[in-house]
């Protein structure tokens, strides 16, 4: 299998646990106002590579990430999910940690999916929004396949990471904050992490480069205490119950 | 003997054998932390004397200097800081941070130093110095070819130690504690009655060097005496031990101005003496970490005086305090004691600096609590270095410290010839011109022969390069034959080497300037089309380069390769040549800071450096070209063998905070430590993959760009430079800026 390739982050310490090799694919079906690859989503040929080529490459690197391991991201990496089948099952015979970066927006509920699931350590997914009108709004993308991932990885007792990106003024209110809270009580919190990242502007210049309009210019960074007071409005409404149950262990 | 109560004997106490002392009685520290201690009462008001010394410092250049009386270990008599509260006493001069006068090297070099801060050395000491007592700088001159001179004086082989002392020599100072000075005496004098029989040129040398080492071994003693303390007897307890050891160094700070002076492996010792306190009560945790913060704090008080150029070449005082810490046993246990701990500790008992150079020897079976408070202290202070214990332990056993920044020594049997280095970038430009001085434009290197053709041929370049290279290794070799025998006659180490057994190891310590640059340069040559543009001369001013080239420091064989094979080739022409003393050959790929100043001594480059830009540091990759990502970046360094440049080969990484990972924005409220695991994985990865050295910056760019507009913000703003730390605020202009322009590692 050939797969088109955006680039390659041999040392990143923020797409998952440990030190991450990190494999960018081209194409994306989505369209965030916030996209800081947004090189990586336009739906062109880039480099191809085969799934061969990623395993030696990343051997290549491989005693530095003991602790970490593989991370697909993208562009929307699931678009090319038979090329991650067969790069998943090669590396898992060397005993490589696997994670994947998603929407989760493309996922439906077949066999092919159930491939996936099933060689994947780590799904950190983006979320795009609390509810459909948000994700539409900030993403053009329809909420709900995401949940059905997220409902599918929690009955699976799969790891997943719900990640929300706070853009100050846009989803950093209470109403943003009870609706993830209610959507995290859904599933069982020795599953899934959940992280805020702050929204930042590093991206822009790949924007203004490809002769795109960006729409969020006039929007400031989050700073760190957006971050601290967002987290304490969904713990407000959080099950405490099964936390509880969490710190017990 | 009441000295070695409760110690494990051992051959240690037939033979002086501080190695085997440390493998009877130390017991490796497998735990955290959280037992540390902050700093007493007492440390703490001394570190408030010091800063305000600092300050002034900063202000006026120096605190003083002395102009009257000429350095040796008894010339000044005790000098105090603030009596009431130092537990550890000795300064180098009467007052605190005053520099001493030290014309042994140089009376020239010496004088200029006073000068520059606007002192005067007394003339009758100048007169002195110039008619009746020779200096090591005069008898270098006096032997120096016509073509040693054009070779430095073009700056092909630079900063060479022929007008200040070559320092880099450890002295085992371990032995004054545990053995007290009478007991080294009647080993030297053995030693020396031992040289009998046809008095030869070497056995008169012999006798001569074994007699000076008895005569600073009394000076010594007197030196402690003046302060109080009876040394010639072994330290009773774990304060006699650091203050007979600290006396031992003092003794060598003043009777050498070394461009390094390193300190050596002392943490598991003196953690002997500190555990055997405590289990007799005598000893507080706290007191054990006031014992180590009083000592550093002496450590931080060590000074030289220095002309201006030599700061531009070694910026910031450097003085090299390095003092080894980590590291396995030849029996796999890990030299790690709580005493480890409390010297890292020192970072934040008394706040991060540039001195003591600590050092951390790293191996893939450290204690992992001590990994991560390595880490950890890393991530604070960027006041760390790293070395491949796994690789240095092969070469010289498990009783090595590091000299100076990378260099790897057994104590007390191992000495160096610091050899500075060899400006490969300037001898490829003597390749493409002819054997012409690309800035002065006078011929230095003959036979090269003039290229023809437009573009560069890269066969014909690297004959032509290796004709250069072969020169440069004699004249090179050579000159440092002259630099060493004239040291050893007119400013030999009497203390330092009577803390050695006398048949010691001695390492020929050159080096490379330029590596990336060459390499580079080459590539371009060979992948793609470069011609140069002369002037009317026939020299290339520069370049012209058509076509992509592979660049060192993307962990692509076909350049680190060519950087590879060229530290092979070089090191081989160099141990082709004849050293004084028989000494072993040996290279380092370290630049420290004098990557500016070969930089603007080189004209342009086929690699497309500028003529005058700085030099990447050490065995960097240069500024902006590494592009492939960090660990592209150290793998290509990697790739350099250490076993060929065993005399160091040293990295400086720097990287952002955020970039090493965070724990921040997560639900759980767990305390988490991503990014000190994150530099564990990496530094454990780095070295699996057989490097030698690596510098540590936690930083940003944007609190440096603001430290260099606003310094009066950043007093004690440290940084990792190629093989030492400095104090930013002291670093030039233009060093500051070539360390922003650096590839800074960021991914968020």
């Amino acid at each position: 299998m050939i797969g088109n390739v955006h680039s390659i982050e041999t040392f990143s310490s923020v797409d998952g646990p440990g030190i991450r090799y990190v494999l960018f694919l081209q194409g994306c079906n989505l369209a965030c106002k916030y996209c800081h690859n947004v090189d990586a989503t336009l739906r062109t040929e880039n480099k191809r590579m085969t799934a061969d080529e990623v395993v030696r490459d990343f051997l290549k690197y491989r005693s530095f990430y003991k602790n970490g391991g593989i991370t697909v991201s993208g562009g929307e990496p699931l678009l090319q999910k038979e090329f991650i089948i067969e790069l998943f099952t090669k590396l898992k015979q060397h005993g490589v940690h696997t994670a994947i970066q998603t929407s989760g927006a493309v996922y439906r509920d077949t066999a092919v999916f159930d491939e996936v699931i099933n060689l994947t350590d780590l799904f950190i997914v983006d979320l795009k929004g609390a509810n459909n009108y948000q994700a539409y709004e900030l993403a053009g993308a329809k909420i709900s396949n995401t949940f059905k991932l997220l409902d599918k990885l929690n009955s699976l007792n799969k790891q997943f990471r719900i990640t929300h990106v706070l853009l100050p003024g846009i989803n950093d209110d209470k109403n943003t904050a009870r609706a993830i809270a209610e959507l995290l009580n859904k599933y069982d919190s020795n599953n899934y992490q959940f992280k805020v990242l702050g929204y930042h502007k590093l991206g822009i210049d790949k924007w203004k480069n490809l002769g795109l309009k960006y729409e969020l210019e006039h929007l400031r960074e989050a700073t760190n205490e957006d971050i601290a007071n967002f987290l304490d409005m969904v713990r407000k409404h959080l099950d405490t119950k099964k936390w509880a149950r969490r710190n017990a262990i | 003997m009441k000295a070695w109560r409760d110690f494990k004997a051992g051959i240690w106490q037939e033979k002086i054998n501080v190695r085997d002392f440390i493998q009877k009685n130390h017991e490796p520290y497998y735990g955290d932390d959280s037992f540390l201690e902050g700093a007493s009462d007492r440390t703490k008001k001394l570190l408030n004397e010091f800063r305000k010394l600092q300050k002034l410092e900063m202000e006026k250049g120096v605190v003083d200097m002395e102009t009257k009386i000429p350095s040796t270990i008894t010339a000044y008599g005790p000098g105090y800081v603030d009596r009431e509260n130092e537990v550890i006493v000795g300064l180098q001069t009467d007052k605190p941070l005053k520099r001493a006068f030290m014309p042994f090297g140089g009376i020239r070099i010496a004088t200029k130093a006073a000068e520059a801060y606007g002192y005067e050395i007394n003339p009758e000491l100048v007169d002195f110095f110039t008619k009746f007592r020779k200096t090591h700088n005069q008898g270098v001159f006096d032997v120096y070819t016509k073509e040693m001179r054009l070779a430095r004086k073009v700056g092909v082989i630079t900063g060479l130690p022929d007008g200040y002392g070559r320092g880099r020599i450890i002295g085992d100072y371990r032995r004054v504690p545990l053995y007290g000075v009478d007991r080294l005496i009647e080993e030297k004098q053995e030693e020396k009655d031992a040289f009998i029989g046809a008095m030869t040129e070497e056995v008169l040398r012999a006798r001569e060097e074994l007699q000076e080492q008895i005569n600073a071994l009394h000076e010594l003693k007197e030196m402690a005496s003046e302060y109080g303390f009876d040394i010639s007897r072994p330290a009773e307890n774990a304060r006699e031990a650091v203050q007979w050891l600290y006396f031992a160094y003092l003794g060598a700070v003043k009777e050498q101005n070394g461009a390094a002076m390193s300190l050596g492996r002392d943490t598991v010792f003196l953690d002997i003496y500190i555990d055997r306190d405590m289990g007799e009560g005598t000893l507080s945790e706290k007191e054990a970490q006031e014992l180590i913060d009083q000592f550093v704090l002496k450590l931080r008080m060590v000074r030289f005086a220095r002309t201006p150029e030599y700061n531009e070449l070694f910026t910031g005082d450097p003085n090299w305090v390095t003092e080894s810490i980590g590291g396995i046993g030849l029996d796999g246990r890990p030299l790690v004691s709580k005493t480890s701990y409390r010297m890292l500790n020192t970072l934040y008992t008394l706040g991060p600096s540039p001195e003591p150079n600590l050092t951390v020897l790293w191996s893939a079976s450290l204690p992992e609590p001590f990994k991560r408070f390595a880490a950890k202290v890393s991530i604070d202070t960027s006041s760390i270095q790293y070395e491949n214990d796994d690789l240095m332990r092969k070469l010289c056993g498990d009783d090595y410290a590091i000299s100076c920044c990378v260099s790897p020594m057994a104590l007390g049997k191992e000495m160096q010839f610091f050899g500075a280095r060899a400006n490969l970038a300037k001898a490829l430009l003597y390749a493409i011109n002819d054997g012409v001085d690309e800035i002065k434009e006078v011929k230095v290197v003959n036979g090269v022969g003039q290229i023809e053709s437009e573009i560069l041929g890269y066969d014909e370049v690297i004959r032509k390069f290796d004709h250069v290279l072969d020169w440069l290794a004699g004249i090179y070799v050579n000159t440092l034959n002259a630099i060493h025998y004239m040291h050893d006659k007119y400013a030999y180490e009497r203390l330092q080497m009577a803390l050695h057994d006398y048949h010691v190891k001695r390492n020929f310590a050159t080096g490379i300037a330029g590596l990336s640059v060459v390499a580079d340069s080459l590539s371009a040559i060979k992948y793609a089309k470069v011609k140069p543009i002369r002037n009317e001369k026939g020299i290339a001013i520069a370049f012209e380069t058509e076509g992509d080239f592979p660049k060192y420091g993307n962990n692509d064989d076909r350049v680190d390769v060519i950087a590879k094979e060229l530290v092979e080739t070089f090191k081989q022409k160099i141990e082709k040549h004849e050293t004084y003393r028989n000494a072993k050959h040996s290279l380092s790929i370290l630049t420290i800071t004098s990557n500016v100043v070969y930089g603007k001594k080189t004209g342009a480059t086929p690699d497309g450096r500028k003529k005058g830009e700085a030099f990447a540091p050490g065995a960097n990759p240069m500024h902006g070209r590494d592009v492939s990502g960090a660990l592209a970046s150290l793998m290509s360094v990697a790739k350099i063998p250490f076993f060929v440049a065993n005399d160091g080969i040293s990295n400086t990484f720097s990287i952002i905070p955020n970039a090493l990972g965070s724990d921040g924005g997560m639900l759980s409220e767990e305390e988490g430590d991503a990014a000190v695991c994150n530099l564990v994985q990496l530094l454990d990865g780095y070295f699996a993959n057989k490097a030698h050295h690596l510098n540590v910056n936690v930083l940003n760019r944007e609190m440096l760009i603001d430290a260099m507009n606003n310094p009066e913000n950043y007093p004690n703003l440290t940084i990792r430079v190629s093989g030492y730390a400095v104090n930013f605020h002291k670093l030039t202009r233009e060093q500051q800026e070539e360390i922003i322009g650096r590839t800074f590692h960021e991914r968020l």
